[in-house]
């Protein structure tokens, strides 16, 4: 009898310890580039405190390639639980079956309502949410180094009213300021990739012309069609060919260096920049964590202002724009209710709001203004206030290809030399091919 | 027998592993290249069969002939190039009299082992415009110049030749070994010069290993991506988009995979013809 209480005690035993063991070895594994390493770390430490999980981190390093990278894990499967996916390609990675949909998730979350219905839409396909939205920011802002302006003796503040005015002033850097290599600098080409298209030439399309018939766009809502030629894209193109093969105003070798968002970066950094065009998440990342100056004395040596409309009649007096990356879950995942509790504290208004208001870089989140780390910052309340004028990159099926013919027109006109016009015809016979007739229109 | 059988099968075994994996991944590239298959977007789940069509498209494409005769020329200036330098570094390390020879073979070989990003890296920081090359002209009254937006193929094949000449250094080095040193004392007592020896004896002897290291970096260099794609991605513009990167640009970047997969055969074909002209003339050289 005795001998079988004990073998009895001994099984029950197992059992409890593999079902204790069983639960400690849950494990997601949670993919994230380093640019978001602070927030994901502190989301994973409470995640494993709480939870009793634990998480596989995948980090990307900077210097890799972050969208091809995660396209190519999901592709083969070697994907994270819980992926990054830029706004951009929500459709596309839909439409592949590569993530889950969070509607049953959402639905539940109060925290959802307080995301702008912009940004649930940036992470939405065809009604259903996909991704939570990180973060958000002015995409396309013009930095000067202030250092340079004094010694070319152009008034500060500096806000340019139009395109020939930014132009000039890069000119005038050029001539007075020998120091300065790229007087303009501006993403451009294919080793860009995206970052040319949303935080380069994509803002000078929409402030090229006016909105109506979104003759500013590169879709088009109302006929469903891509614009393959436009006067928008035109002017757009001309003006890179302006700075990089008629005004020698930036030489292209940075824009093809080994790392070119680390190579942009030292660069204003070492004053060789006189303006540049990039992102409002630049205030903190144009340094390394370890060698950031403190926001006064980054003031004192950097500025910057909204990046102006063309000036042709119509368009704005300001244009920029607003990409966003996203979290979202992994259409292989095994276990979404654990995923999904990963979600929710990464995703949580105070770890938000601070890490957000320590980055520099915009909420889509409406309670941030209730944590003082993030209202309180003086750099994101100015920033706050080009929303307004911001727009959104069209977020469909096939936009990353039309992203990749775009940065390969400005290409033709800027290294090339090819004029606007001819790179344009270019670009339109790409989507035609692409696309088919059908599918592609022409604005006059 | 039944041991002999154990030891065939034994080693019949990882090379048939190797083949199964080989000809799946072959074979399903060559389906993937007859279907309009993408990395994203409705073609990643549901790929539909398009018959030639990417090989039609191909023929029509610029950009496949820009990087056919880009490839061209970075391929055929390595090869020479590495080929020759490697050849004059072999007969120097092989010469009694030099005394420098330990230093130039360790700085050679470290070019050749360091590690394909690394060597991106290093090349990168080295033709910058603010680099040592540019330091070292201004020192001597030239101007700097921006390789990499003046010059980008230029310098992607000297940094190729400075990455990889140590391989044709040491193959070379090993075949000088075997050339009888008595060839050389008899034509030292006729009076022959240095430059007679090494058209006489050195290049006749180290034919076919000459040719044997020309079509191994003949292959390598054709498929090699790591270090222009590191350098340039191809840029600016398309200056530098031999066959490689212009794959992997429209598979990953354009996320065309089966178009990709498309140019990849071709481009196989064609070094697989470059190899049979080698072996064809290896096998003759063979029979003289």
């Amino acid at each position: 009898m005795s001998k079988k209480i004990l073998v009895f005690s001994m099984a029950m035993l197992l059992v409890g310890a593999l079902t204790v063991t069983g639960f400690a070895q849950k494990v997601i594994s949670v993919q994230y580039g380093e640019p978001w390493k602070p927030i994901f770390e502190s989301a994973i430490e409470e995640f494993e405190k709480t939870t009793g999980a634990k998480v596989d981190r995948m980090l990307i390093p900077y210097g890799v390639v972050f969208v091809e990278k995660m396209t190519l894990d999901l592709a083969a499967g070697a994907a994270g639980d819980v992926i990054m996916v830029d706004g951009s390609m929500i459709a596309d990675t839909v439409e592949a079956g590569y993530i889950r949909e969070l509607d049953g998730y959402v639905k539940d979350w109060a925290d959802w309502d307080q995301y702008y219905p912009a940004f649930q839409a940036m992470g939405s396909y065809k009604g259903h949410a996909y991704g939570i939205v990180l973060e958000t920011a002015a995409n396309a802002i013009l930095w000067y180094w202030k250092p340079n302006f004094e010694k070319a003796g152009i008034p500060m503040p500096w806000k340019p009213k139009d395109w020939d005015e930014v132009l000039e002033t890069a000119e005038r850097i050029k001539e007075r300021v020998p120091g300065v290599e790229y007087p303009l600098y501006i993403p451009m080409g294919s080793k860009w990739g995206e970052g040319a298209t949303c935080c380069g030439i994509y803002s000078q399309i929409l402030g090229a012309d006016t909105s109506a018939g979104d003759r500013n766009r590169l879709w088009n809502y109302t006929t469903e069609k891509w614009i393959g030629s436009s006067p928008a894209i035109e002017r757009a193109l001309n003006f890179y060919r302006e700075i990089f093969f008629v005004r020698k105003l930036s030489p292209t070798d940075a824009m093809y260096a080994p790392d070119v968002w680390g190579e942009w970066r030292r660069l204003m950094r070492e004053g060789k920049i006189g303006i540049g065009q990039g992102g409002s998440w630049e205030w903190a990342e144009f340094w390394p964590e370890a060698e950031r100056p403190p926001e006064e004395e980054r003031g004192e040596l950097l500025a910057w202002a909204g990046l102006p409309g063309s000036g042709h009649p119509g368009t704005p007096p300001i244009q920029t724009i607003s990409g966003g990356w996203t979290v979202a879950m992994n259409a292989r995942v095994k276990d979404p209710d654990l995923a999904w509790e990963f979600l929710r504290i990464l995703n949580s208004k105070e770890r938000m709001a601070k890490w957000l208001g320590a980055a520099g870089k915009l909420s889509m989140r409406k309670d941030s203004a209730e944590v003082p780390e993030y209202a309180e910052n003086e750099f994101l309340v100015e920033i706050g206030k080009l929303l307004p004028y911001s727009d959104y990159r069209d977020a469909l099926a096939g936009y990353a290809t039309v992203s990749r013919y775009v940065q390969q027109a400005m290409e033709k006109v800027a290294v090339d030399g090819l004029t606007a016009a001819e790179a344009t015809e270019w670009y339109n016979n790409k989507l035609i091919e692409e696309f088919g007739k059908d599918k592609v229109e022409t604005i006059k | 027998m039944r041991e002999n059988t154990k030891l065939i099968v034994g080693m019949l075994s990882p090379t048939l592993i190797f083949l199964i994996f080989l000809l799946v991944a072959v074979g399903w590239a060559f389906y993937a290249s007859f279907t309009d298959i993408m990395l994203i977007g409705p073609a990643a789940k549901s790929p539909q069969v398009i018959g030639l069509r990417n090989y039609e498209r191909l023929f029509r494409d610029p950009f496949f002939y820009n990087s056919l005769v880009k490839s061209a020329i970075y391929t055929g200036s390595v090869v020479a190039s590495q080929c020759a330098l490697g050849l004059f570094l072999a007969v120097l390390m092989h010469h009694k009299g030099v005394k420098i020879k330990s230093a130039v073979a360790a700085a050679v070989t470290m070019s050749w082992i360091i590690p394909d990003i690394v060597k991106v890296y290093t090349w990168g920081a080295f033709v910058h415009y603010e680099g040592t090359l540019n330091s070292i002209l201004r020192v001597v009254g030239v101007p700097p110049v921006r390789w990499l937006s003046e010059k980008p193929l230029g310098v992607s094949i000297i940094g190729n030749v400075w990455g990889g000449t140590a391989f044709s250094m040491i193959l070379f080095l090993s075949a000088l070994e075997t050339v009888p040193p008595q060839f050389y004392e008899a034509a030292e007592v006729d009076g022959a010069s240095s430059w007679q020896k090494f058209i006489a004896i050195t290049l006749p002897l180290t034919a076919p290993v000459i040719l044997i290291d020309l079509f191994l970096i003949t292959i390598w260099t054709f498929g090699y991506f790591t270090f222009v794609y590191g350098l340039t991605g191809g840029g600016p513009g398309h200056a530098t988009e031999i066959a490689p990167v212009f794959i992997y640009n429209e598979s990953f970047r354009l996320y065309k995979i089966g178009y990709g997969a498309a140019i990849s055969f071709i481009m196989t074909a064609m070094v697989a013809m470059a190899c049979i002209g080698y072996l064809i003339l290896l096998r003759r050289m063979e029979r003289v």
